[in-house]
């Protein structure tokens, strides 16, 4: 689905890890996955291999710990090398040079605004998206949400059209996967282990890389059968795949409202849960809710899902009672973060604000601190569908008038929009904070509260925050409460955290909302992981037809 | 006895490590981010042996007795893996510098094996052996973690009352006569009759402070890791003919460099496309089944170059009294501190010089008895 989220890569042709998400459907395909089940042997050990468990005094003695090493390197769950000659990859590309004066990364409500604002004011402008086809959540959403005249599936399709009008080079199935000191590229995806290399040479960047919806964290979160809210809506929507008759939602948002009532419209029953005794939603979907009849369990305290191979129910426990519901599927719908491992690995500065999360730091014009690079849409921490447009005609008409092609008077009208809009949003406030830091007012340093994706009320029980190292909640309370670490740098280091399959994008926010939580002190004392090249990997054998000067 | 230790990466940690466990009460190390945030944790975190002069090799021998045991001390895992190092020599003038040097080795107890290519084919059936005339193979040789050696010697120095002010940089070495007094830090002024300026590739700019001209270089070295495999490469491979090399981590991932382009001084710690290809080319051809990995994360580190590629410990006569330096390990601090931390700290507090670290005075540059040391790796 999200080509980002690859916590389960397969073999493919002798070839390892290779994305699944990615795979195009085709005959000669020998597909083989990692296995679920653990060796019996492992499983009696189980509870002795929690993080840090080769420092126990009796694995560390050198012999003991030949022994240990030796059966850890047999079990571990990974693809065997692939054997030279009998491997079918798929075919490469040589590098290709391409140049443009503004390239949008991310083709959903933000980078199409933004690009049809460059392209219309003659700017050769490349639009780069990682998925087949451009649009984002919005084109399988067909809710109409507010500052919206039409369902969003429709809005978007209108902007693919206007964008293709104005000659915007469309980059499909192509990630933006770096600023390296000598040069920027894209590494177009061809599973398994091919595609090709893009040399970027551009003016302007505009980041409109989205947002990332973070896992929930209780008891059994790793089962499968539990998906992200977008997830849900793409399968019913695009693909047209029922899945299941009943299934819980973790988390009242407007977004997973809207998904919810567009699950029940395909004959799902829904409920949603959440953690808060009231509802912080808009009175239409507080509306859509009664209409459609979901049932909203509040003030939950503590999920335990259950099931043998996949997820069958799930265990609720408010103040007053514990039910459970039986579910075919289980999905994340209680927070949103920036997707910030770009401008963040370009070099630009985050930074956690309430209500908006871990953002890149900009400015009202959707500038960032390095000259060539803005931001625009869920990257900066909006996730309501009207500000990402206006934060996507804002961020192009700021290239437009960086580079010299006006649209200054243009761009004061959607200024005015965004503050309208996010006031009415309930969230100027706190937008208007990362401005202000942007000009260098000093962050506030405040407690952390709430993790909104925790679900639960102790630090015990397979509550998996890092689903590629198997880390769990009492892993990262015993890392930084026994062994003192309290930073993410350091804690990365004890548990190895965010540097799995996913690159930390699953887990690096829950790990570090949970860390300040376990801490009581602001995020940005605990801070992220400086983020690295690439943003996706990129096979070796297209690295090598790359052609430098 | 105030000891102030500039810099806790490996070189300050084992220094303040070995200070505090022979009786030292009041040590303070001082790190101008957090703990072994510089060139300590962007390493590839191998060990070896085997070095072209005697004392190198002499040296890297007594270290890794301790990193072998250091669990035992520190309470912390390094993980250690006695994997050993594989040379992939490409011609015949390698192999006879290397079959000289293993008499030599042989001499310490530390004798590797020539691998007759048909050899290397069998037992490394992954490697294209078409460019070499043969293999050097260092069975003492290996890997550790190196986050776990260093936040070992940083949990065992705190637990025997050694300080830690993070965040906090050095900006000038006070000295008063003929003494050092004490330090100026952004977060105000620290007095000390000892210190060690134990500060990697920051060292040279801190001596200068006081007026030292320390001949250090800042190298940036790249490195990569993929995503992880079941493991099958066991030595750290190195191409003698590219002088890339490749390994695999107790992780799974497979990890390694090559020493180009050379990119000399305080460079911003990114990477550059440049090496990627570079390497890539190189080590694709070495081990052709790598094409099929993919790189996931890069990052990059410096070496801290002396002119003979050798440590620089103790200090030079004509210094302030009570000035010390534990630096220059040109890309083998990790195998060979946990030695320089002890011997410093011994000539610290005996005022003797002991017999390995004799070599490695600072004053040998000006007298010009360098180290004939040239095997550096990446």
């Amino acid at each position: 689905m999200d080509s980002f989220h690859r916590t389960t890569l397969v073999s493919v042709n002798g070839i390892p890890n290779v994305n699944p998400n990615n795979l195009l459907c085709r005959e000669d395909l020998r597909v083989e996955l990692l296995k679920t089940k653990k060796p019996f042997l492992l499983s009696l050990f189980e509870s002795m291999l929690e993080v840090g468990f080769q420092h126990k005094s009796l694995i560390r003695k050198p012999f003991i710990w030949k022994i240990v090493k030796n059966f850890i390197f047999k079990y571990s769950n990974y693809h065997r090398r692939p054997i030279e000659n009998s491997v079918k990859p798929a075919e490469t590309e040589p590098s290709e040079k391409i140049e443009a004066d503004v390239v949008v990364v991310g083709g959903g409500l933000a980078g199409l605004s933004a690009a049809i604002e460059t392209s219309k004011r003659g700017l050769k402008t490349i639009l780069i998206d990682d998925q087949p086809d451009l649009g984002g959540k919005a084109r399988f959403d067909n809710s109409q949400p507010l500052g919206f005249d039409k369902p969003l599936s429709e809005f978007v399709r209108d902007l693919i059209n206007e964008a293709k009008k104005n000659n915007v080079t469309f980059l499909s199935n192509t990630v933006l996967n770096g600023f390296w000191e000598d040069g920027v590229t894209a590494y177009k995806i061809v599973e398994p282990a091919g595609g090709k290399i893009y040399l970027i040479n551009a003016k302007m960047f505009i980041m409109a890389t989205g947002s990332i919806e973070l896992p929930c964290i209780y008891e059994n979160n790793d089962l499968p059968g539990t998906i992200t809210a977008s997830t849900a809506l793409r399968l019913v929507n695009e693909y047209d795949v029922n899945i299941g008759e009943n299934v819980v939602i973790i988390g009242v948002t407007d977004y997973s409202v809207r998904v919810a009532s567009q699950l029940v419209d395909k004959g799902t029953n829904v409920t949603m849960i959440t953690k808060y005794d009231s509802l912080d939603i808009q009175a239409e979907n507080e509306r859509i809710l009664n209409k459609k009849g979901i049932e909203v369990i509040k003030n939950v305290k503590k999920l335990k899902a259950q099931g043998k191979d996949k997820v069958e129910s799930i265990v609720i426990a408010t103040e007053n009672e514990i039910r459970t519901i039986d579910v075919d599927m289980v999905i994340f719908g209680a927070l949103e973060n920036s997707n910030f491992k770009l401008p963040a690995q370009a070099g630009i500065e985050v930074v956690y604000v309430n209500k908006i999360g871990f953002v890149p730091i900009h400015n009202e014009f959707m500038e960032t601190k390095m000259e060539n690079i803005l931001v625009a849409g869920g990257v900066t921490g909006s996730f309501y569908e009207i500000l990402q447009t206006v934060e996507g005609r804002i961020a192009g008409l700021t290239a437009s008038i960086k580079l010299g092609k006006g649209g200054a008077e243009e761009r004061d009208k959607f200024l005015k929009d965004h503050r309208e809009f996010s006031s009415k949003l309930g969230i100027w406030q706190y937008k208007e904070k990362v401005f202000k830091i942007f000009e260098g007012e000093e962050i506030e340093n405040e407690p952390l509260a709430d993790v909104p994706t925790w679900y639960s009320t102790d630090y015990t029980g397979k509550q998996f925050v890092c689903f590629c190292e198997d880390i769990t909640v009492k892993d990262l309370y015993k890392t930084v409460k026994d062994i003192n670490f309290d930073k993410m740098e350091l804690i990365k280091r004890y548990t190895g955290i965010s540097t799995g399959k996913c690159q930390g994008r699953l887990c690096l926010v829950n790990a570090a909302l949970l860390a300040s939580k376990i801490l009581g002190t602001d995020p940005n004392n605990v801070g992220l992981i400086r983020q690295r090249l690439p943003i996706i990997p990129i096979p070796f054998r297209v690295i090598s037809g790359v052609e430098l000067e | 006895m105030k000891v102030l230790i500039i810099g806790a990466g490996i070189t300050g940690l084992t220094t303040a490590y070995n200070l505090a466990k022979m009786g030292i009460k009041d040590v303070t190390v001082v790190e101008k981010g957090y703990i072994s945030s510089g060139s300590s944790t962007r390493n590839a975190s191998h060990f070896r042996v085997h070095f072209w002069s005697i004392e190198n090799s002499k040296f890297a021998i007594e270290s890794r007795k301790i990193l072998l045991n250091l669990a035992k001390k520190t309470g912390w895992n390094p993980v250690f893996d006695q994997s050993g190092y594989l040379w992939l020599l490409a011609s015949e003038e390698q192999l006879k510098a290397f079959k000289k040097s293993n008499e030599m080795w042989e001499s310490l107890g530390v004798a590797g094996k020539i691998l007759p290519i048909e050899d290397v084919k069998r037992k490394y059936p992954y490697i294209n052996t078409e460019n070499y005339v043969a293999a050097f193979y260092g069975p003492q040789d290996g890997k550790v973690h190196h986050d776990h050696v260093s936040y070992g010697y940083y949990k065992a120095s705190l637990k025997l009352g050694v300080r830690f002010l993070e965040n906090t940089k050095v900006e000038k070495i006070l000295v008063k006569g003929e003494k050092v007094v004490g330090v100026e830090t952004t977060k105000g002024k620290i007095d000390a009759d000892t210190i060690v300026v134990a500060a990697g590739v920051w060292s040279k700019e801190i001596l200068s402070t006081c007026n030292i001209d320390l001949p250090i270089t800042p190298e940036r070295k790249e490195i990569c890791v993929t995503e992880p495999v079941k493991h099958f490469i066991g030595p750290l491979i190195i191409d003698m003919k590219t002088g890339a090399y490749v390994g695999q981590t107790v992780r799974g991932e497979i990890i390694g460099s090559i020493a180009k382009p050379e990119v000399k001084g305080l460079m911003p710690q990114i990477n550059t496309l440049v090496w990627a290809t570079t390497w890539i080319k190189s080590i694709t051809q070495v081990i052709p089944s790598l094409k099929y990995f993919k790189i996931m994360r890069a990052w990059s580190g410096f070496y801290n170059v002396t002119p003979d590629h050798s440590h620089i410990l103790g200090r030079d006569p004509e210094w302030p009294e009570g000035l010390y330096v534990h630096t220059g390990y040109s890309g083998h601090g990790f195998m060979m501190s946990p030695l320089g931390g002890l011997l410093v700290a011994k000539n610290i507090i005996t005022g003797e010089i002991p017999e390995l670290m004799r070599p490695y005075l600072p004053t040998r540059f000006k007298e010009e008895r360098l180290i004939k040391e040239t095997m550096v790796i990446g």
